[in-house]
C-alpha cells in the first residue's frame, strides 16, 4: 500500500432498484447520519454481501447484517424500514457471526411480502459507518442485480 | 476513569438508529469510551460495535470512559442517554 490508493467497491445487496439514501423513508438513514451509501428497493428477497470481508453480527431481530470489510470498513445491511419491530419474523439468515463471507454471497432470505404486509418500506440501506475512511465516491443508480452490479466505488483514506 | 450505568428503554434493544446515534454522539470526545454489556465490550464510537453487542430492552450497559476529557463525556454521555436515546426515538 505504499504507492498510491486501492479503489474499493460495494455490489449491490439485491437484485432491483439501486437508489440515493435520501430515498430512504427514514430520517437516520436519508440524512446521512449513519454514514454514506445507497439504497436498493428489492424485487427479490435474496440478500447478499456487498463486500469481502467478516460477518461481525446478525442483529436479534434479523433485519440487519453488519460485515467488517477486508479494508477495514464497518458496513451495515439494513433491510427495510422499523423492520427491528418484526422481531425477526419474515428474516431467515444463512450467515452466522464470526464467518467469512465473499462479496455477492448470499446473507439472508428476506419475504419482502411479509414486510410490507406489515406496511413497512422493504428498502435495503447499505451503509459504510465509518465513512470518514472513504472518498472520491461514485454511485450508480437504476435496475441492478444482487451480487453482481456495483452500487458504489471509492477509495480508502490513508490513516493518519 | 469514569463510569456510569444506562438500562436500554428502547423496546427493541440497541437496534441500528440508536447505535447511530449514540456513536456519532461519542465521536466528538477524544477520551476512549467503552460500553460493556454482559459478557461483551464495545467501542461506543463504532456503531456495529455498538450492534454486536445484542443489548436487550432492560439490558444494563456500562460505560467506562478514560482520557483527558473523562468527566465531561461522562456527564455528557449520560445526560444523551437518559435524555435523547431513552426515548427510542
Amino acid at each position: 500500500m505504499l504507492f498510491g490508493k486501492k479503489e474499493e467497491k460495494l455490489l449491490v445487496p439485491a437484485t432491483g432498484e439501486c437508489v440515493p439514501l435520501s430515498r430512504i423513508p427514514d430520517e437516520a438513514f436519508s440524512g446521512g447520519m449513519l454514514g454514506s451509501g445507497f439504497g436498493v428497493i428489492p424485487s427479490s428477497g435474496e440478500i447478499c454481501a456487498p463486500i469481502d470481508g467478516t460477518l461481525e453480527s446478525v442483529a436479534q431481530a434479523k433485519h440487519a447484517y453488519t460485515i467488517l470489510s477486508d479494508g477495514g470498513l464497518d458496513i451495515l445491511i439494513h433491510v427495510g424500514v422499523d423492520t427491528v419491530s418484526l422481531g425477526g419474523k419474515g428474516f431467515l439468515p444463512l450467515v452466522k457471526d464470526g464467518a467469512r463471507v465473499r462479496a455477492g454471497e448470499p446473507l439472508a432470505k428476506v419475504d419482502l411480502d411479509f414486510i410490507k404486509e406489515k406496511g413497512l418500506p422493504d428498502t435495503v440501506a447499505v451503509i459504510v459507518t465509518n465513512s470518514e475512511r472513504i472518498e472520491n465516491i461514485e454511485y450508480t443508480y437504476g435496475a441492478c442485480r444482487a451480487g453482481k452490479d456495483t452500487a458504489m466505488r471509492f477509495r480508502l483514506v490513508k490513516k493518519g | 476513569m469514569k463510569e456510569f450505568s444506562y438500562t436500554v428503554e428502547d423496546p427493541n434493544g440497541m437496534h441500528a438508529r440508536p447505535a447511530g446515534k449514540l456513536a456519532t454522539f461519542a465521536k466528538q470526545f477524544d477520551a476512549e469510551i467503552r460500553v460493556i454489556y454482559r459478557d461483551r465490550e464495545a467501542d461506543a464510537k463504532r456503531l456495529l460495535s455498538l450492534m454486536s453487542l445484542g443489548a436487550v430492552h432492560g439490558g444494563v450497559l456500562c460505560f467506562r470512559i478514560t482520557g483527558a476529557d473523562e468527566e465531561a463525556a461522562r456527564q455528557a454521555m449520560e445526560r444523551f442517554c437518559k435524555e435523547s436515546w431513552g426515548s427510542g426515538a
